[in-house]
C-alpha cells in the first residue's frame, strides 16, 4: 500500500479551473491542495466530479460540513442537491491568506456506486480569520467518475498546487 | 435583481474577462463554449445566492458567540440595560433580508 502520484497541476497565473484526471481504479484517491489563493477576495474553492473528463453540473451534490471558527460559534454548513461541492469559507488573498487541505475520494471508478468524499482544510478567510473546515460530501449518482474539477465560485485561481494521488491497495 | 438580470450581468462580466483558461494535464487550455456557458450560469447563481441568502451568514458572524450573548443578557438583567437587544437589532438592521 502506498501513494502514487497520478496528476499534479501548479497554477502560477490566473486560471479558472483545474482538472485532476485519473481516478481509474477502485482504490481510494487523495487530492492535496497546497496554497490555494483566489484572485477575488473571499472566493470559495468548489469541486465537481468529472465523467469522461467532463464536469457533471447536475444537482446531485450533498454535503455536511463543519466550519471550526476562531471568532464565533462553530457553524454547520450542510446542503443537499447542489450543483457543486463547496470546500471552503471565503478564502482571502491578502498576505498570508490561503487554503491548504486534503480530500479523499471513494468509489469514483465504480459505476454502480455513489462517489463519496471526505475533506478537511485549514484557511485564513478574507478577514484573516482562521477557519478549519471538516466534512463529507456525496455525489448521488451511480456513475463512473474519472477525476475532479476544482474552481473558485467567483474570479479565478491566482496560485496553488493541486495533486491527485492513488492510494494503492 | 431577478435571476435573469443577474444572468445578464454575469454574461457581461464573463465576456469582459475572456479569455478564461482551464489547466488539464499541464496544458493551459482556453475554455470551450460549454465551459463559458457554465461559467455564466455559475456566476449568476453565485450572485443570486449572495443576494438572497448572504445576510444569513453575515448575521451569524455578527451576532457573536452564544457565550458572549449570554454574558450580555446576564449583565442586562443585573444592570437593567438593553445591550443584547440593541446588539441583535443592530445586526439585523445592518444585514437586512432582501425583502426588508
Amino acid at each position: 500500500m502506498g501513494l502514487k502520484q497520478i496528476a499534479s497541476e501548479t497554477v502560477t497565473s490566473a486560471t479558472s479551473s483545474v482538472d485532476l484526471i485519473g481516478t481509474t481504479t477502485d482504490d481510494c484517491y487523495m487530492i492535496v491542495v497546497n496554497g490555494y489563493i483566489p484572485t477575488s477576495d473571499a472566493a470559495d474553492l468548489r469541486a465537481r466530479v468529472l465523467e469522461s473528463s467532463t464536469p457533471n453540473t447536475t444537482a446531485n451534490y450533498d454535503r455536511a460540513f463543519l466550519a471550526i471558527r476562531t471568532d464565533t460559534t462553530y457553524s454547520n454548513q450542510s446542503n443537499t442537491n447542489e450543483t457543486y461541492y463547496d470546500l471552503t469559507t471565503a478564502v482571502g488573498n491578502s498576505t498570508g491568506e490561503q487554503m491548504n487541505g486534503i480530500m479523499y475520494i471513494y468509489n469514483a471508478n465504480d459505476s454502480n456506486e455513489f462517489t463519496y468524499i471526505t475533506a478537511e482544510n485549514s484557511q485564513l478567510s478574507h478577514t484573516a480569520l482562521l477557519i478549519g473546515n471538516q466534512g463529507s460530501a456525496v455525489f448521488t449518482s451511480d456513475s463512473q467518475v474519472n477525476g475532479i474539477r476544482l474552481y473558485p465560485n467567483t474570479g479565478t485561481i491566482a496560485s496553488g498546487t493541486f495533486t491527485l494521488y492513488q492510494i494503492e491497495q | 435583481m431577478t435571476l435573469e438580470e443577474l444572468t445578464v450581468e454575469a454574461t457581461a462580466e464573463i465576456n469582459a474577462a475572456k479569455p478564461l483558461y482551464k489547466l488539464i494535464n499541464k496544458q493551459k487550455l482556453e475554455f470551450t463554449v460549454a465551459d463559458y456557458e457554465q461559467a455564466i450560469i455559475d456566476l449568476a447563481n453565485y450572485k443570486w445566492d449572495t443576494q438572497q441568502f448572504g445576510y444569513i451568514q453575515a448575521r451569524q458572524e455578527a451576532y457573536g458567540s452564544i457565550a458572549d450573548q449570554l454574558d450580555m443578557q446576564y449583565k442586562d438583567l443585573i444592570n437593567d440595560t438593553t445591550t443584547w437587544k440593541d446588539h441583535i437589532a443592530q445586526v439585523k438592521s445592518d444585514n437586512p433580508k432582501p425583502s426588508e
